[in-house]
């Protein structure tokens, strides 16, 4: 028995890592965070596209977008 | 706006922010993304900027003040155009019954320089008056200026 509970030991810790590589998240990647317009004229109605990627390997959810 | 709310692994996303610049003389605007990534659940996007009037104006609002009756009371505003902007200062109304306006280009300001005259007339009645000067201009941007005018003719007997 107390041969055995090293090994028993060893394999619990390698299963333990096992399980964390399975595990599987979502990695948001913007190419910028931030907009700088200059300046510019009152009255123009400005627009700007920030974009992202996931390289995560799970689904990348966007579960909230808004003003604060 | 938002381009998809889920993005497979390897896919990319947009998100669309819009600014109106209108009254402001700034620009500072935060957007906030709520994700499910562990290491990032929340982002904030920003957008900052310098805000310049397309037309300058000396007085925001033209009061006439509390006057007998029977004066006449002229008050005067400057509008300016940025030497790069290629707009013009077209006509001027006044909705207010008692008070006439007319423009002037200023003298050797090459139209970069317009006053505008707002008149009130001597036969104005007892009491307040109020209403706004538009002043129509050729940009697509700002075709109108709006002036808020009052004044007070006192009783003739204060």
């Amino acid at each position: 028995m107390k041969r055995l509970l090293p090994v028993l030991l060893a394999i619990l810790a390698l299963g333990l890592v096992a399980l964390q590589a399975a595990e599987k998240t979502a990695v948001i990647a913007f190419d910028g965070i931030t907009k700088d317009f200059g300046t510019v004229t009152e009255g123009e109605r400005l627009k700007y596209v920030f974009t992202f990627k996931n390289k995560g390997d799970a689904t990348l959810e966007i579960l909230k977008v808004e003003p604060s | 706006m938002l381009s998809a709310k889920q993005i497979a692994p390897g896919g990319s996303g947009r998100i669309e922010v819009a600014v109106n610049t209108q009254g402001q003389t700034a620009i500072h605007k935060s957007v906030v993304v709520v994700t499910n990534d562990p290491k990032q659940p929340q982002i904030s996007l920003s957008l900052t900027g310098m805000v310049i009037p397309e037309f300058g104006l000396s007085e925001r609002f033209i009061y006439f003040g509390s006057v007998p009756p029977g004066k006449e009371i002229v008050k005067e505003l400057l509008i300016t155009i940025p030497p790069e902007k290629s707009v013009k200062v077209l006509s001027a109304e006044s909705t207010d019954q008692y008070v006439a306006v007319k423009l002037e280009s200023v003298p050797g300001s090459d139209g970069k320089k317009t006053k505008l005259i707002a008149t009130q007339k001597s036969d104005t009645k007892p009491g307040y008056h109020f209403g706004t000067v538009v002043i129509k201009t050729s940009s697509p941007l700002t075709p109108e200026l709006r002036i808020p005018v009052r004044g007070n003719v006192t009783a003739a007997s204060q």
